[in-house]
């Protein structure tokens, strides 16, 4: 039953992507509205698996092999669809849709060993950490995608010969804002991450600083909101440089977390 | 029976004949009321700035024609060489396609202009006011708005500008999101000046000013534009306060240049500006564009801009031409079964007529009968008529649908002699 329905949901976010895509060659309100409506079919579909599986095994579920990844790619589209809500990009679908059916589809690899806590440490509150720091994950995504798309935005401006791209893209100042208001919202998110993070590592190996899996990635991502936020502050980072520095920063901490579980 | 269009456009006629031949609302009404003729049922007339056209319902094509000639020249007091040679006339499904293009905008001298739509509606509404349209052209010119509305909405004809300053303020957009807190400085205060920053204040920018080398042309023009005037000297500091420049001056050299812009920038802490010089020679500096957050447009650029959204909206009109010829089609379809309508009706009644005939006979051969007797005659004949005619109808019906009622009407009634 899991199979078929996780097969949906990455059916779903595939035909979504593409069709996205196609939009951008098409540029006709009906592939824009079909993708939304795949968007939000898979997303309702994702909750609903998602919370199953934990009303099921509330203690254990994000254990299995996957499960954050699947819990990522939930949070990614919740962020674009709180983006989408707000901003109304539609183009966004086409840049941040893709990533969450690849986090998607990844959750489905098998994966070689399972994380087993210690029962000191199951607690439900640990979920809720990890979905929250989850949702810094899906921000910094967001303002990748913010970043790429404003990149190409200026590169056209630029370039004098404003294309297909120019016209489907939005302003660069709802871009910037974009940027801004995911790292704003997402900082808090990672920070709690940070600090009960190393709270359980205290409890689990003895050190605030010896940590498990997934904490290299973390605190890089933390490093380079801060970063960023405190060069909005104070140095006056706007439009490209901000946007530079986003995309940087998405593509190191990818790189740590794939250097981290390979 | 027949749809005709009889009319003038700015292909056909220049624009010395159009305004001879033109109606405003007032005389329209009049017009529409004083062309009467026996062969024109229903009527609509078009006048625009870019055509004059009269849509009717007429049993003559031919004699149509010759009435709209004979009420132009009278209406206008023109003599008919004056504007004949110009004028073109369709029938049947080019006038309807001709119709569906007009409303499209397909048909404008800017293709995709969307003040056509509001003109046929408010022709067709005169026309309905004066109680000149029936239901052929009811039908036909509500189609037609449902086209025009069905093009504009499914294609981008209607995106994108088409003109230099327009353009310029679809890029502000495009930088800015919207312009209504933004602050814009105007260098010069020319007539081209004028006409491009009256764009931007449309779109409600907060504040605006105006600097010119002469204070008093900058006061002026502050003035017509609700804006503020700035002495000369103190422009390259007000940068700093500055989103979009707007530069047309008629000086010899640039007078912004890449430190200017920078310092300002610096101050402004990247804050996005967008510089518009629409002066030859040019006004600023063409470095300034590989500034961060700066963009500059100049006259070629802001061209070459246009050109795009023209192609663009050439390939739309691609689109949109098969999207009326779909429609065209759909109206053929109703056309035809509306003619093959009063056929089947006339089949009926003749059958009808037969059968009472033949019945009323029947019974009086046969004296007295009783009521259940005669239900049961009544039954036996209609029973046979409707089953001999189910075929034919069926034949008409179906030949509407696929497009050969003129010949499966003209069969059956000749088969059936209904017209003798």
């Amino acid at each position: 039953m899991y199979n078929v329905l996780f097969h949906a949901i990455l059916l779903a976010y595939l035909m979504a992507s593409l069709l996205f895509w196609l939009s951008l060659g098409l540029q006709q309100r009906w592939s824009l509205l079909l993708a939304s409506g795949l968007v939000g079919g898979g997303f309702l579909l994702q909750t609903i698996v998602l919370g199953v599986r934990f009303y099921a095994q509330p203690l254990h579920w994000w254990e299995e092999g996957g499960a954050p990844l699947a819990l990522l790619s939930w949070a990614i589209i919740a962020a674009y669809l709180a983006a989408v809500w707000y901003y109304r990009i539609t183009a966004l679908g086409s840049f941040i849709v893709p990533l969450a059916f690849l986090a998607a589809a990844a959750a489905g690899l098998p994966v070689a060993s399972t994380v087993r806590l210690p029962l000191a440490v199951q607690h439900v509150w640990l979920g809720l950490h990890i979905t929250l720091a989850l949702l810094g994950y899906a921000a910094l995504t967001l303002m990748f995608c913010s970043g790429i798309m404003y990149l190409i935005q200026e590169r056209q401006l630029k370039s004098k010969r404003p294309g297909a791209w120019y016209r489907y893209l939005p302003s660069l100042t709802l871009l910037d804002e974009l940027n801004t208001r995911a790292l704003v919202l997402g900082f808090p998110f990672l920070t709690q991450g940070i600090i009960t993070g190393s709270v359980w590592a205290k409890y689990t190996h003895g050190s605030y600083l010896n940590w498990s899996l997934t904490s290299l990635p973390l605190l890089l991502a933390w490093f380079i909101y801060a970063l960023l936020l405190g060069g909005r502050r104070t140095l006056g980072w706007q439009g490209t440089k901000a946007a530079r520095a986003t995309v940087a920063g998405f593509v190191v901490v990818l790189a740590s977390y794939f250097v981290h579980t390979l | 029976m027949a749809i005709v269009v009889v009319g003038l456009n700015h292909t056909t006629a220049p624009v010395a004949v159009r305004e001879r031949l033109a109606f405003s609302d007032a005389t329209l009404a009049q017009a529409l009321q004083q062309f009467r003729a026996p062969e024109v049922q229903e009527l609509v007339m078009l006048s625009t700035c870019n055509r004059v056209e009269l849509y009717m319902h007429a049993s003559d094509v031919d004699a149509s024609l010759a009435s709209c000639v004979a009420f132009l020249a009278t209406c206008h007091a023109l003599p008919p060489a004056d504007f004949t040679p110009h004028l073109y006339q369709r029938h049947d499904l080019d006038a309807v396609r001709h119709l569906f293009r007009v409303a499209a905008s397909l048909d404008s001298l800017i293709v995709g202009e969307p003040q056509i739509l509001g003109q046929v509606k408010a022709a067709y509404q005169a026309a309905q006011t004066a109680r000149r349209t029936g239901s052929l052209l009811t039908q036909l010119f509500e189609r037609a708005l449902g086209v025009a509305k069905t093009v504009r909405t499914e294609t981008g004809i209607s995106d994108h500008a088409v003109s230099v300053s327009y353009a310029a303020v679809e890029l502000a957009k495009k930088i800015f999101e919207s312009l209504q807190q933004r602050t814009v400085m105007v260098l010069g205060a020319g007539e081209t000046a004028e006409l491009a920053a009256r764009h931007l204040v449309n779109q409600g920018v907060a504040q605006v000013y105006i600097t010119n080398r002469t204070a008093e042309r900058a006061e002026r023009l502050a003035q017509a534009l609700q804006a503020k005037a700035l002495p000369w000297e103190a422009f390259p500091e007000h940068l700093v306060y500055t989103d979009i420049v707007l530069s047309s001056t008629s000086a010899p050299h640039t007078i912004i240049d890449l430190p200017m812009v920078r310092e300002a920038m610096r101050v402004r802490r990247g804050r996005p500006m967008f510089f518009i010089d629409i002066a030859v020679p040019r006004d600023i500096a063409p470095a300034v564009n590989t500034l961060e957050n700066v963009f500059l447009y100049d006259v070629d650029d802001l061209h070459n801009v246009v050109q795009e959204n023209l192609r663009e909206r050439q390939r739309e009109a691609l689109a949109a031409e098969e999207l009326v010829w779909r429609e065209v089609r759909h109206f053929q379809q109703w056309l035809e079964v509306r003619d093959a309508v009063p056929t089947i009706v006339a089949l009926r009644q003749h059958a009808e007529a037969i059968r009472q005939q033949e019945l009323e006979k029947t019974l009086a051969k046969l004296g007295p009968l009783a009521e259940h007797q005669r239900r049961a005659l009544e039954a036996l004949t209609s029973g046979i008529v409707n089953k001999l005619l189910h075929a034919p109808t069926v034949y008409l019906k179906r030949s509407s649908q696929e497009g050969q009622v003129r010949d499966a009407v003209q069969m059956v009634r000749h088969l059936f002699h209904l017209d003798g």
